[in-house]
């Protein structure tokens, strides 16, 4: 629950804000934002993010891409 | 030579503090392996020859092709009209550049059949591969062995560099599960600015120095670039508790026995084809044979066939990059029809 009482998370991927269901992951935002899980690296306040970690309301998030060439 | 005359020829970067004579001493003493020789492999093993690194493997399944002559600075037009390796051009090259110290081309793809025998005695291992298949061996083959390695990539005019110790936090804990097919851009598909590769491979090698002299200023965070934008960014990671490799040291990819392996190669419409067995084809003998169906190039390293529209660049060792079909049924058919199993 968020301090204005509801059950929901707001976030912010770059200049997208989003609200999820309070208690959502990083797992449940990729599938929001229709990104294929590993895809892309989820950083908050210069941290990286792991799948399971949860968000938190006023979350400032950056997406990076998975990088593979060479 | 003595290790005295060896140090003159490193005078300017001895006299850098943070390496000195000591760090020098080091870097001549030290064995490392740099597993892929595209644009960034390229530039990682240029400056590490030239740093005087002592021992230096160079692994690469690709040969030079014109396409990579746009951002794989140490190649020219007549590597690629030879269709040299890439092992062997740069090998030849940097021998030119230093000749005291140890080069070893090896021409192979490396997969699970090698990769304990190719990295096992190195001191370091420095990822300039277009793949992920191959940079998830690489790490669980240096945690198991208890060797850094760093793994870089480069798309666009994005790019990353992570430093890995065998406590972690490794790949797999930035990478957690292998992404779905095609879920990841290629540089066929995103396209490569050439001063990326240029840049990460520049900052890989000066990791890789602070790493074999057992500098304390290693980075210890994830680097992202892109150079369009103009951002950089450096960003903290932690082990994630659950990573089977680095935290609970399973490495089940490595009990696996090799299996004909598919994959896409960054930059260019083309498959790769690994026979379940190791073998040895005679070239000279398929040479023969293929050149009354179609035309054909051959050298001591490889056998280049063109049929139809496809390119087919055959190794002694059974290996095949076939070029010229996003299809990979018709790549199989174009195996069996032409090498056989």
């Amino acid at each position: 629950m968020n301090k204005n009482g509801v059950n929901q998370v707001r976030v912010q991927v770059g200049q997208k804000r989003l609200e999820l269901g309070s208690g959502s992951k990083v797992s449940d935002l990729l599938s929001k934002l229709g990104k294929a899980s590993n895809s892309v690296i989820v950083i908050r306040n210069g941290i990286v993010l792991l799948p399971d970690d949860s968000l938190q309301e006023g979350d400032y998030l950056v997406l990076r891409k998975i990088l593979a060439g060479g | 030579m003595r290790i005295g005359e060896q140090l003159k020829r490193y005078s300017r970067q001895v006299i850098l503090s943070p390496i000195g004579e000591e760090g020098q001493r080091r870097l001549l003493e030290s064995r490392i392996a740099v597993v892929g020789l595209g644009a960034l492999g390229s530039v990682t093993a240029n400056n590490l020859v030239r740093a005087g690194v002592g021992e230096i493997i160079l692994i690469d399944r690709d040969f030079v092709d014109l396409v990579n002559l746009q951002r794989q600075c140490l190649f020219d037009e007549e590597d690629a009209r030879n269709k040299l390796p890439k092992a062997i051009a740069l090998a030849q090259k940097l021998k030119k550049v230093n000749s005291g110290i140890s080069l070893k081309p090896i021409v192979e793809d490396l997969n699970s059949s090698n990769a304990h025998s190719l990295l096992s005695d190195s001191d370091l291992v420095l990822d300039g591969t277009d793949n992920l298949q191959t940079r998830f061996l690489i790490n669980q083959i240096c945690v198991e062995k208890k060797i850094p390695w760093i793994y870089t990539a480069c798309l666009g005019s994005s790019g990353i560099l992570m430093n890995i110790y065998p406590e972690g936090p490794c790949l797999q804990c930035l990478i957690p599960f292998f992404p779905p097919p095609g879920s990841l851009e290629t540089c066929e598909t995103a396209g490569i600015l050439n001063s990326v590769p240029t840049l990460i491979g520049a900052i890989q090698s000066a990791e890789a120095m602070k790493i074999l002299i057992g500098n304390s200023q290693v980075m210890r965070t994830v680097f992202t670039v892109d150079l369009w934008t103009g951002e950089f960014t450096k960003n903290e990671i932690k082990p994630r508790s659950q990573c089977p490799i680095c935290q609970k040291r399973e490495f089940p990819v490595l009990e696996n026995t090799p299996v004909t392996a598919f994959t896409t190669l960054c930059g260019r419409q083309a498959f790769q084809i690994i026979p379940e067995r190791p073998m040895t084809l005679r070239l000279s003998e398929l040479n023969q044979r293929l050149t009354k169906v179609g035309q054909t190039i051959y050298n001591q390293y490889l056998l280049g066939f063109r049929i139809d529209d496809y390119d087919l660049t055959i190794f002694a060792d059974g290996r095949a990059i076939i070029k010229g079909t996003q299809d990979e049924n018709i790549a199989r058919s174009l195996y069996a029809k032409y090498i056989g199993h």
